[in-house]
């Protein structure tokens, strides 16, 4: 089993100006672009709710790999999740680490978090979501 | 003074195993892509320590020379964060919002409708230490913060 991924984010804004004859642009771009080789990666869809939400154990999750063997991760290194309507996901109690609403995906980085089980919460309702982590090697 | 922007993330996993006579891939892609058709921007820089630093978006200025006015709060906000070697952004006040990056590895979220409050709190930006990866002496990190108001 051997995992190679990419990870690109890019965001490119283009502020216009016009006065007269004169045109004025001001271009804000950020970008980044990781290659994750190696490691475990694992996929959790389903739908959760407002209320209670859903508690993800990264080291149970039923996800298997290539080989067709669970995957299981005792540390998170990056996390993406995607939720419709939208969800929030969050450490254990902690801090809210990302949201997502509308089918966008939003990933962040994971350092010393502690607790790797992450809860998905609906934003209202119930919302679908899609929860990927990366734990290099 | 119009902004059009686009956001996209991409994550592509390829999971590949090989055993006698046989050959198994498993593919996992992420993604989403945004065009925004009118939006304000504002971009943020600095260097943090172990110590929070509030982040200081009153300095940037549009195409048109003025200073971007953050005096209201759209229905939809977007967040970038970058930091190298490594730091987090904390929203605290607001939202109890963290986001973490390192290498310049960018972390976006969505601040979707009706969950900010017309005068925010500030977003603070501090390293990390005492933990798995922190940042090496003598802790200190640069940071980027972006952030989007859509119409």
């Amino acid at each position: 089993m051997a995992i190679s991924a990419t990870v690109n984010i890019s965001g490119s804004f283009l502020d216009s100006y016009e006065s007269g004859a004169i045109t004025s642009f001001k271009k804000s771009h950020l970008e980044s672009a990781e290659t994750l080789t190696g490691g475990n990666v694992i996929v959790v869809t389903g739908t959760t709710d407002d209320s209670g939400g859903v508690t993800i154990d990264p080291s149970d999750t039923g996800f298997r790999n290539a080989a067709g063997e669970e995957v299981s991760l005792d540390d998170v290194d990056r996390i993406l999740v995607t939720g419709n309507p939208g969800v929030t996901a969050r450490f254990g109690t902690g801090a809210v680490i990302l949201k997502a609403v509308g089918g966008r995906v939003a990933a962040t980085c994971c350092i010393g978090a502690g607790d790797k089980n992450v809860k998905i919460t609906s934003l209202s309702g119930t919302s679908t979501y899609t929860l990927l982590m990366w734990q290099g090697d | 003074m119009a902004v059009s922007g686009t956001i996209n993330v991409n994550l592509s996993a390829l999971d590949t195993y090989t055993t006698d006579g046989v050959d198994s891939e498993k593919k996992v892609v992420l993604s989403s892509s945004d065009n925004l058709s009118s939006a304000v921007v504002a971009v943020a820089s600095g260097t943090c320590g172990t110590t929070a630093v509030s982040v200081d978006f009153s300095e940037f200025r549009g195409a048109d020379g003025e200073l971007v006015s953050w005096d209201s709060y759209p229905s939809s906000t977007r967040i970038a964060f970058a930091a190298s070697p490594s730091a987090q952004l904390d929203w605290d006040n607001v939202i109890n919002l963290r986001l973490t990056s390192r290498n310049n590895d960018v972390a976006i979220t969505s601040l979707p409708l009706g969950t900010l409050p017309l005068s925010p709190g500030p977003m603070e930006v501090k390293t990390i230490v005492g933990f798995g990866f922190p940042a090496p002496e003598p802790y200190t990190a640069s940071y980027t913060v972006v952030m989007l108001k859509e119409a």
